[in-house]
């Protein structure tokens, strides 16, 4: 049931779409060999016979109300849209959108 | 009067009794702020005006004989990832250089609603990513007690200011042990308390379910003060727990006599820095003197899997929360000509390089397959540990371990021995993965002048007696004094 | 061939709150200015949190315990990640492995019969902002840029999921009829597609002779139920053409072009997509336990189709008169408030099918604005019953009642009909109303061409018949004789 994984260019490629961030070809093999180092940590981890616990979740000694149903208005929107990097009137400005466009896969150029 | 050496305790005394104005006080911490932080780099933002302000106002309730609050006129600096009202929010990176927020963290809404003055904002790692305060966009701080070492990190500008005597008070955040660790390295105390005893809100996150605020200190007097001031139910945070809580300044003044404590045993501590095992021998010499008894405790499935565990839950974590920053609505903003490209440019440009991989492993992480196969056993093993632990604190009422297996780091380590600075995190990881409070306590200084501190953790929302114990310890042990900075650095008079 | 369709919904509904999921923004952003119903929760600001909307959670309880779901006393929230400029946190707090209601069903007419469509799961998350793409002809390509606005970002929605129990775009409208009858019915939302607080994703696949599911293909973009009906059309047709012709579907997300009348693939990459889905650690995990369950469950009101079933029963109407009439709650409610004042229920079934329909068809308005009170239409209809009016002065009482917004004494009166007979001010409406219809007849009389006094006999008989014989004759002849002068 175990799979040890490594982190190789083909799910680096991949991962660099998801976060939205790019890296220089030369920069690959330090982000892999950290990665690795990373996952090779937690392969004993993984061995851990973990079948009968689920998942980490918080005790709770006394959990807050939720939030009662009422609306309440900004007082620093306009302050906001100004320090806003690009604003366009009432609106937030970004680079022409096609509809179905998919940012995390795009190619790079 | 040498108000730096003061506790904030004494400085609010003073200032409720009219012995000295919270102005005085002030004036005297930004004058030193400013003769001494140009060396050790501590500080990175000033709000002398609002300070100012604050200060008056004190002053004036103190004359009209108006209650001015538990922590009057006592000057305190937050860490620079503390939404701050009007004063620059940067998480020490590109990204935020020049954000202003328009609220306080509920943090610094505490400190101030209890008198205290906020000063300006602390250095740090860039995003908290980091052990020893060197990839601040601010550039490094250095540590107080030793100019040629690190202040740990990523709280490390809170800490070095504490132990400068800038300020009495800092506040830090803490997700693998960014409070505690640069407190042992700067000789301070600096606590992590139980996850959801105090709000997040306004705190930049790293990872939602290990951040928490700690406070950075000199003694546990102190350190019990600004628990009770910010120890809260937040409407403004669910994750925070809304029981009542105890009064931490008359539950840290309990003796731990006839309770037992745990030494940790079952790891490498050959591997350690000799000076710091002879500490928690000091320390639990300390607890047998004040009449608690010690046995021994292993944690085997913590030991060995706690790093592990702690880098798949924050960095997977850290990844979602640093998503938000896209160059769109606040933040730095690079053009481009699709959407992918500006946000790839903004955020490439904006985040340095650890914080970008970081940011990579973690979105690895969470992806098909390794989400599965390491993520997934990682929350398993999480609650594992956090059952150890449960277990353990039925018998015992708190534990004595190592804080960090090492004495401060010489400056870039970081750069030579990575792995190094990963396991680290080992001892401090615990407490956030666990949610335990977690104090980091000086014990003492080597002859060198480096400091010895040493962890004590307790049960979860067990603070006040973890107080307690700590409080016992420092009774004894004597507590960490300002920095002889005067003299380029060394343990203090 | 044994190839079938099967359909699948996705329903959004868009919850009727005051504020938003996870912050206190107003929930009223149609219509507002750009980016005011906004805040720094729901923009992303560093430091902040989300803190869970109560009413919401009530009411996807609600919709759940209505769908016949059991609801989860412990439910959670995760993370859908994705980077687009309508998604400030570049996630999308929603719920994935713990939905908050499972395991329900809806029972629907289609094709003449009923039929059970399951429902695998509801589950609540927040909406995303809103794109605008200007452009100096109108068209969508060749902006320079994109405006985003994020008023409806992080509004309230119910996602209802179905299983793949639909076979046709009849049994698909019927149900989403019907989860629409229900949002209304629960007031938990408007469900109305023109305004976008009802969506709808649809999935569309073939299941094999062995049984098994071919490719799923998801539709977006459907926005009124018509393009439902001609988005299902095309796509089955296209799914029919491949398979026929021996291909593989792609298993992808397409989007429906309303003017092509195509669907066109609009994410091919779909088997890479990963949205990294993990619990949201921000948020507590939210019970709702069974006391909080009891308590929403006891203000459920009655169900369409209970309420279908008891017209039945309880006042002797038709099937169909009483889905007409239970289509909408304020519709039955008018109906057993007409009854309630002692009217036989099949004559108010008639009077509502037929004359307050026509009216409100007319006046284009909806039953709450239906302006005769429903005990007013009741009592007229008693008049009825009672012989005091017969069935055409009864509607022109109506017809005055909705005009003038009269009471039912007022109107009678104003229509002269108050004692049987038509006379006086009223009668002499009549006869103007008669001649003016009528110049040709007028103006021969006027003109003195009617020797024979037909054409008075002749204007006369009109104004019998326009007051339906409850005029005096005498007076009739008199009154027309002296307008005619
Ligand atoms: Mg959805
Ligand atoms: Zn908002």
């Amino acid at each position: 049931m175990i799979k040890k994984m490594e982190m190789d260019e083909v799910r680096l490629r991949e991962v660099l779409g998801f976060s939205c961030i790019g890296l220089p070809e030369e920069e690959y093999a330090e982000v892999l060999d950290r990665a690795n180092s990373v996952l090779r940590m937690c392969d004993e981890m993984q061995e851990l016979d973990s079948s009968n616990v689920s998942p980490f979740e918080w005790d709770v000694k006394k959990a807050p109300a939720r939030r009662e149903d009422s609306a309440v208005a900004w007082k620093g929107r306009d302050r906001f849209l100004d320090q806003a990097p690009v604003r366009e009137g009432d609106f937030f400005r970004v680079p022409r959108i096609i509809a179905g466009d998919d940012v995390e896969t795009e190619e790079e150029e | 009067m040498e108000f730096h050496k003061l506790s904030a305790l004494d400085i609010a005394e003073g200032v409720k009794k009219g012995n000295w104005t919270a102005s005085e006080v002030l004036s005297a911490h930004l004058q030193r702020i400013k003769k001494f932080d140009g060396q050790i780099n501590a500080v990175v933002t000033l709000s002398e005006e609002s300070a100012d302000r604050d200060a008056k106002e004190i002053d004036k309730a103190v004359a009209e004989g108006r209650d001015p609050g538990p922590l009057a006129g006592v000057p305190f600096l937050v860490k620079d990832n503390f939404c701050t009202d009007g004063i620059r929010t940067t998480c020490c990176s590109k990204m935020l250089s020049d954000w202003i927020p328009d609220y306080d963290a509920t943090a610094v809404k505490k400190m101030k609603e209890a008198g205290a003055v906020l000063m300006g904002k602390t250095n740090m790692d860039e995003f908290a990513m980091g052990s020893t305060t060197e990839s601040s966009i601010f550039g490094p701080t250095l540590n107080p007690r030793d100019f040629d070492r690190v202040p740990g990190g990523s709280s490390g500008g809170s800490a070095a200011a504490v132990a400068a005597g800038f300020c009495p008070i800092a506040l830090g955040s803490d997700t693998g042990g960014s409070v505690r660790q640069p407190s042992a390295f700067c000789g301070v105390q600096g606590m992590k308390p139980s996850y959801g005893q105090i709000s997040r809100y306004g705190v930049v996150a790293y990872a939602s379910s290990l951040d928490q605020v700690g406070p950075i200190t000199r003694n546990m007097g102190d350190m019990a003060a600004v628990m009770e001031v910010l120890a809260c139910a937040d409407p403004n945070d669910t994750t925070c727990d809304s029981y009542k809580r105890p009064s931490f300044s008359e539950a840290a003044l309990e003796g731990i006599k006839g309770k037992k404590i745990a030494m940790l045993t079952g790891y490498d501590a050959e591997s350690m820095d000799r000076p710091l095992i002879e500490a928690i021998e000091r320390a639990a010499d300390y607890c047998r003197s004040a009449g608690a008894e010690i046995v021994e405790a292993e944690l085997p499935i913590t030991m060995k899997h706690a790093v592990a565990c702690y880098y798949m839950v924050a960095l997977g974590d850290a990844s979602s929360k640093l998503a938000c920053f896209d160059g769109m609505r606040y933040g730095h903003h690079a053009d481009g000509r699709s959407l992918a490209e500006m946000y790839k440019r903004s955020r490439n440009e904006g985040f340095g390089k650890e914080v970008r991989k970081r940011i990579l492993i973690g979105t690895c992480i969470l992806t098909r397959g390794y989400y599965e196969n390491y993520y997934v056993p990682a929350t398993k093993v999480r609650q594992m540990i956090a059952d150890e632990y449960a277990e353990l604190f039925k018998n015992v009422d708190a534990l004595i371990c190592p804080i960090t297996p090492a004495l401060p780091y010489k400056k870039g380590l970081v750069e030579e021995d990575p792995v190094r600075i990963y396991l680290g995190d080992a001892f401090s990881s615990i407490a956030n993965l666990a949610g335990l409070p977690s104090i980091s306590l000086n014990v003492g200084f080597t002859e060198e002048g480096l400091p010895t501190n040493v962890q004590l953790m307790g049960p979860r929302f067990g603070d006040a007696g973890l107080l307690a114990f700590a409080r016992s310890i420092e009774n004894k042990a004597g507590s960490p004094q300002v920095a002889d900075i005067e003299n380029k650095g060394g343990c203090g008079e | 061939m044994n190839r079938e369709t099967v359909i699948g919904l996705e329903i959004h509904l868009q919850l009727k709150t005051k504020s938003k999921l996870f912050c206190s923004c107003s929930s009223d952003y149609i219509g507002a200015t750009p980016n005011t119903n906004i805040c720094p929760v729901c923009l992303a600001v560093p430091g902040t949190l989300p803190i869970l909307n109560d009413h919401a959670v009530a009411l996807a309880v609600k919709i759940g315990l209505a769908l016949h779901c059991s609801i989860s006393d412990n439910t959670r929230f995760h993370r859908k990640h994705y980077f687009y400029a309508d998604l400030p946190k570049a996630y999308q707090i929603t719920q994935y492995e713990h939905p908050i209601a499972v395991k329900g069903y809806v029972d629907i007419f289609a094709e003449g019969k009923e039929k059970r469509i399951r429902v695998h799961h509801l589950h609540l998350e927040e909406d995303a902002g809103k794109l605008v793409h200007p452009t100096s002809d109108g068209r969508l390509t060749g902006a320079a840029y994109s405006l985003v606005d994020y008023n409806r970002g992080g509004m309230p929605l119910s996602e209802i999921v179905s299983e793949p129990d639909m076979n046709s775009a009849e049994e698909v409208i019927a149900y989403i009829t019907q989860i629409r009858q229900l949002a209304r019915y629960l007031e938990v939302s408007d469900g109305e597609m023109e305004s976008g607080s009802l969506r709808v994703d649809v999935n569309v696949s073939h299941s094999n002779p062995d049984g098994s599911l071919g490719t799923r293909v998801e539709i977006k973009n459907v926005n009124s139920l018509k393009s439902i009906e001609r988005a299902l059309e095309y796509e089955i047709a296209r799914q029919n053409k491949v398979l026929d012709e021996g291909g593989h579907l792609a298993q992808e997300t397409r989007l429906w072009d309303d003017v092509a009348g195509v669907t066109r693939s609009m994410r091919s990459k779909e088997g890479e997509r990963d949205y990294r889905y993990y619990v949201e650690m921000d948020l507590a995990p939210i019970s709702a336990g069974s006391e909080y369950v009891r308590k929403i469950s006891e203000s459920l009101p009655e169900m369409p189709w209970e309420k279908l079933d008891r017209f039945i029963k309880e006042y002797s109407i038709s099937l169909e008169e009483s889905l007409r009439l239970t289509e909408q709650k304020e519709t039955a409610d008018y109906f057993e408030a007409c009854v309630s004042e002692g009217a036989p229920p099949i004559k108010c079934a008639n009077w509502m099918h037929m004359e307050v329909q026509r009216i409100l068809h007319d006046l284009s308005i909806g039953i709450n604005d239906f302006p005769v009170p429903a005990a007013e239409l009741g009592k007229l209809i008693i008049k009825v019953e009672k012989r005091e009016l017969s069935n055409t002065q009864a509607k022109d009482v109506l017809a005055v009642m909705v005009e003038k917004k009269a009471s039912l004494q007022d109107a009678v009166r104003l229509s002269g009909v108050s004692d049987g007979k038509i006379s006086g001010a009223a009668l002499e409406e009549a006869v103007k109303k008669v001649l003016d219809s009528e110049p040709e007849a007028v103006k021969a009389v006027r003109d003195g061409n009617d020797k024979k006094g037909a054409k008075v006999k002749f204007l006369r008989g009109l104004v019998m018949r326009e007051t339906r014989g409850s005029a005096d004759p005498a007076e009739v002849s008199q009154v027309v004789v002296s307008l005619l002068k």
